[in-house]
């Protein structure tokens, strides 16, 4: 689907901070000899994973809009007037990625690529977030002391406004012999994004967001806990139940690639450099058809496109350091990067306990290099590495609590139709799970995986996806003696470690129609296989899904689905899983509707209400007073459901000021059958609300904070009905973030460049205590409480 | 980009430290084994006849056993014991005590009961149990049943969450045939004796199982403890009702014939006893004069088990 935008009218006005640029424009300007610049504009934007072609003509995209540019030198040897159509890929970032002549002669093709590359934009939008772009601008050369040609298009922001926008600086007075023309349309544009991989009642956060955004630490995958839908276990630790599904129900992705462990120790920071996501969806119904295997929901993170200058980011914390830095080379057709995260706390720790051991780490690295300007190869890869451990005080042996490691390598070939009019991917996964038992045994997997898809336009309205993926899973543990260890020992290991092979293949096909702007409906046939350790399971995964504007500005979703899984552990613990899938696959039914409203002040209000039903899902949270990590087996659940209303209303936290509120009213409920009534689940919790906003207070500085609050367990049930006859008192408490920005570079503020940041941040600055249970004795009854958990961080933060 | 080269080379070369940089297995366990009782069955537990010192020959239609392995460290300080075990007793059997540091350990079979709740109805699990080991299940059940030589007031632990009873340790079935009389004997016994043997003595190995020979000798019911066959005419004397089966009423109104002490009277050998009214079936326990018959049986089957 192609977007036709005109341009807005260039407006006399010029942006604050812009002004410099401007100046220094002029006086290069002058120094030119001839040149008339004018720009004119044929965008066509893409992303670079090129994954997905066209806009939603109604989406709030918005095209990349020069803030700073070159005026090309009329070219030695060039006679009279000529036009260039230059291709530029404008970064999520601003940058020009990659320049070439589509049409005009040299030596001015030459001129007009030279001036182009060094061209600044503030990058397209897409909903608010930055993202990758194509355009075509025109280049008219005039004879030194004539104008251009008068058809030519103007140079200002002509390109960089959508119809109705007012440009954000004034046409480019031109140089000696140039002169100014009128805005030219831009004539397509097209954004090669995550657009398509949209699903309705989805929620996506950007990188900024995330950012600002108090308690998350700058981790995408932390962040999601704002969103509705997300119900917290206990506050500030990172696994959520969503809409009713357990934690391990759910699949968190990077790229695609499924990420084995997301958080150090299960609650510490994630895994991924924040540096290299560039956002991070949640699906909790009716998931894109590339993702399947999971019941209750999928969280997907997306990297920054590759880096078409140097770039990176840096932090320190009081209790690690990481960094993430990316550079191009080969003529900026390749990019690579490296990062990572390194803890000392084992050395802060020590200080304090001299037995206890608590280290981790993990590595970031990819490399991408363009074949042509279709085509692009890539390598990604990640690990984790958690230790800990403590001196027995009578034995003065090291004892160890956990110790895990991951690895994983992706690599992929994206190739990009003519036009965007297709792209595929193929692409092959290797990794490497690791987890310690006891002594020198580890429970441990090689994974092996390979997929593909291809999506190309069917019709101008009705795009089609195919793909196919499978992975091979070689578990390796290492089983201890039968006789060195007790006979239960010995089956949980046989039970979750045990050498087996695994599989899971899936193969999907979906269409996307698009009958009028602003629709979209998406019907997804899926299918997976699993076999493990000769046992076999068939999961057919259709799915629905639609998005009707039905009032301006007020649009109706639906998602519809079935989503099967097979037996998974209770938390992902890399190479812990059941073999030969015990009770067989667990199935969740999810249905969903609701509004999406466009308010003033560029609001968005979302609601969606859901029901959700799970079969044979394992959920170890089934009686919350008895979860017993001992038994070798967990049973699979009866039947269980979920429903409620979410609500999200919110205003990009990347602007100057934003305000979110987030709510959850939900009930969660276990077994439906004669045999087992309906019981209120025991981490059901009724509702949760969070209410936060984002203030750029000038000069640098920027507050942020989150109030959030939710309902507490259900304390007791009522033996008839199962249903909750009391509850825990809720839980109540504020995140707040400061940060105070030093721009190193007078591009920094427009473009991202070199900065430092000074963040104070602190999750539970309230210092509030979660209260898990209950206990009575001689008619006295005292509540258990965690916490409280308080996560300070003074962080210093820094970007090239 | 010079310096941006340099800055990836050296991320690349922390990102390899980093692959490199695996889990660590720096903790030794203390090495562990196991020791194991295998239990084979004599020709009586097979059911070959066995002839008593007075003519009656004795077959065992049926026997069915719960035991638990035990394992004391000879030095002290450790031990370890295996879960239940219940076996038909005309079939080979083992039994592991599992995760032994390794040392010696003196090893022994001792019979045990099953806790049940009396209020609720036989648990399924045994039944399964039972036929994993080719117990009937009808057998099966009577372990969670009191045992024959139980009264109200004992085998049973009262617990905060109910009131659990021990069931019996030995189920038989026991045909006696002498001419034309036919004596029959179906009892559930709890063990009677409780006194500890030593065990046998074995070195425990590191991830390996060294086993013990024993054998399930339900002759033994019917012999003394230095091994000499008992009569088993008092037993078939106790039929009063003539029905050929001797009933657990029966067996309570006899006195023993066997070495059980008797209160007051150490020289504890051979012939027929008086009845002692009043006498207590406390298992294991005489708190009269003599034991009676069943108190006797009940004594001996603490005895069936013994090393090869």
């Amino acid at each position: 689907m192609t977007a036709r935008l005109p341009c807005g009218r260039p407006s006399t006005s010029r942006p604050e901070g812009r002004d410099v640029h401007h100046g220094r424009r002029t006086v290069r300007a002058r120094r030119v000899a001839c040149a008339a610049l004018a720009i004119t504009c044929m965008m066509h934007a893409s992303r670079s994973r090129a994954e997905e072609p066209r806009v939603d003509p109604t989406s709030d995209v918005t095209p990349p809009e020069i803030v700073a540019q070159e005026p090309p030198s009329y070219p030695a040897g060039g006679q009279g007037a000529a036009r260039v159509v230059v291709e530029l890929v404008v970064t999520a970032e601003g940058s020009v990625e990659s320049a070439k002549v589509v049409e005009g002669p040299e030596p001015f093709g030459s001129a007009a690529l030279a001036a182009a590359k060094r061209h600044r934009f503030k990058p397209a939008t897409r909903s608010g977030h930055p993202v990758r772009a194509r355009i075509r601008i025109v280049v008219a050369f005039a004879r030194p002391g004539e104008a251009a040609d008068p058809g030519s298009p103007s140079t200002s922001g002509a390109a960089s406004r959508p119809a109705g926008g007012d440009a954000s600086h004034p046409p480019e007075r031109p140089a000696d012999g140039a002169k100014t023309e009128a805005p030219a349309k831009v004539q397509e544009v097209q954004i090669l994004g995550t657009r398509e991989l949209k699903t309705p009642t989805e929620h996506r956060l950007g990188r900024s967001e995330v950012r600002v955004l108090p308690g998350a630490f700058g981790d995408p995958f932390r962040a999601i806990d704002v969103l509705p839908g997300v119900i917290p276990i206990v506050s500030g630790l990172p696994y959520f139940y969503i809409r009713g599904a357990p934690p391990s129900a759910v699949g968190y992705y990077v790229d695609e690639v499924r990420v084995p462990y997301l958080f150090h120790f299960a609650l510490g920071p994630g895994v991924i450099q924040p540096a290299l996501i560039d956002e991070v969806a949640l699906h909790p119904a009716a998931f894109p058809a590339r993702f399947g295997r999971y019941a209750g929901g999928v969280v997907a993170g997306s990297t920054r496109d590759p880096a078409t200058e140097l770039r990176g980011e840096a932090q320190v914390r009081i209790y690690d350091a990481g960094a993430y830095v990316e550079a191009p080379f080969a003529a900026g057709r390749a990019s690579a990067g490296v990062g990572g995260r390194y803890s000392y706390t084992a050395a802060v720790v020590s200080l304090f306990a001299p037995d206890l051991t608590i280290d981790y780490r993990d590595y970031n690295a990819r490399a991408s290099y363009a074949l042509s300007d279709r085509v692009r190869v890539s390598a990604f890869t990640f690990g984790s590495y958690d230790y800990a451990s403590g001196v027995d005080g009578e034995t003065g042996k090291e004892e160890v609590y956990f110790a895990s490691e991951f690895h994983r390598l992706d690599v992929r070939l994206d190739r990009r139709g003519e036009g965007g009019s297709s792209v595929s991917r193929v692409a092959a996964t290797f990794g490497i799970d690791r987890t310690r038992l006891e002594g020198a045994r580890f429970a441990q997997n090689w994974v092996t995986g390979l997929r593909g898809r291809h999506r190309w336009s069917a019709r101008p309205d009705v795009d089609v996806e195919v793909g196919a993926d499978t992975f091979i899973e070689l578990y390796r543990g290492d089983l201890p003696s039968p006789y060195a260890v007790r006979e239960s020992d010995y089956e949980q290991a046989v039970a979750l470690f045990a050498p087996r092979t695994e599989t899971a293949s899936g193969a999907w096909a979906t269409s996307t129609y698009r009958p009028r702007p602003g629709w979209d409906l998406t019907a997804v046939l899926r299918g997976d296989v699993f076999t493990s350790d000769g046992k076999i399971g068939v999961g057919p995964s259709p799915r629905l899904s639609a998005r009707i504007p039905v009032l301006a500005k007020v649009t109706f979703l639906a998602a519809l689905g079935i989503a099967p899984q097979p037996p998974a552990f209770a938390i992902p613990i890399p190479a812990v899983g059941y073999k030969g899938l015990p009770g067989g696959l667990a199935y969740a039914y999810q249905k969903s509707a609701g509004l999406e409203v466009g308010l003033p002040l560029r609001f968005t209000l979302k609601t969606v209400g859901f029901h959700h039903s799970y079969f044979n899902l394992r959920d170890f949270a089934r009686d919350r007073g008895d979860i017993d990590f001992d038994r070798s087996q967990l049973e699979p659940s009866s039947p269980s459901q979920a429903f409620g209303l979410e609500l999200f209303l919110s205003r990009k936290l990347s602007e100057r000021y934003a305000a979110f509120t987030s709510m959850t009213l939900s009930c969660s409920q276990l077994g439906s059958t004669a045999s087992a009534p309906e019981t209120t689940s025991p981490f059901d919790r009724s509702y949760v609300l969070q209410i936060g906003g984002v203030l750029d207070l000038g000069r640098g500085w920027r507050a942020s904070s989150r109030f959030l609050t939710y309902g507490g367990w259900p304390l007791e049930r009522d033996p008839s009905t199962g249903r909750a006859t009391g509850r825990l008192d809720g839980f109540t408490r504020v995140d707040a973030r400061v940060e105070k920005r030093w721009s190193l570079s007078k591009e920094a503020a427009a473009s991202g460049g070199r900065w430092i940041s000074l963040v104070l941040e602190g999750l539970n600055v309230t210092g509030s205590t979660d209260i898990v249970g209950r206990t009575c004795e001689e008619g006295r009854c005292r509540d258990q409480r965690i916490g409280p958990l308080i996560v300070p961080s003074i962080g210093v933060e820094g970007g090239l | 980009m010079a310096s941006s080269g340099r800055r990836i080379g050296g991320g690349l070369v922390l990102s390899l430290a980093a692959l490199a940089s695996c889990v660590p297995a720096t903790e030794e366990l203390a090495p562990r084994g196991a020791a194991g009782v295998v239990l084979e069955p004599s020709p009586a537990a097979r059911g070959e006849p066995l002839l008593t010192s007075d003519g009656w020959t004795l077959r065992f239609e049926a026997l069915a056993i719960v035991a638990w392995v035990g394992a004391v460290s000879v030095t002290g300080g450790e031990a370890g014991s295996s879960s239940f075990v219940m076996w038909n007793g005309a079939h080979r059997a083992e039994s592991i005590v599992r995760a032994l540091l390794v040392s010696s350990y003196a090893v022994d079979v001792r019979l045990g009961s099953l806790l049940f709740d009396p209020t609720e109805a036989e648990a399924p699990d045994v039944v399964a149990l039972s036929r994993a080991h080719g117990v009937a299940a009808d057998l099966a059940t009577r372990f969670l049943r009191r045992p024959d030589n139980a009264t109200s007031s004992v085998s049973s632990s009262d617990t905060s969450a109910a009131r659990l009873e021990a069931g019996p340790a030995l189920v038989f079935v026991l045909r006696a045939e002498k001419g034309d009389q036919v004596r029959v004997l179906d009892l559930a016994l709890a063990p009677g004796d409780l006194s500890l043997d030593r065990g046998v003595e074995v070195a425990v190995r590191a991830n390996d199982v060294v086993f013990v020979q024993m054998q399930v000798a339900p002759e033994r019911l019917f012999q003394t403890a230095s091994g000499a066959t008992l009569p088993f005419q008092p037993i078939a004397d106790a039929d009063r009702d003539g029905d050929g089966r001797v009933s657990v009423p029966e067996l309570r109104e006899e006195r023993d014939v066997d070495d059980v002490p008797c209160r007051g009277d150490s020289s504890v050998t051979g012939g027929p006893r008086a009845r002692a009214p009043g006498v207590s079936d406390r298992a294991g326990q005489v708190d009269t004069d003599c034991p009676t018959l069943l108190q006797g049986l009940a004594v001996r089957a603490a005895k069936i088990i013994r090393p090869r």
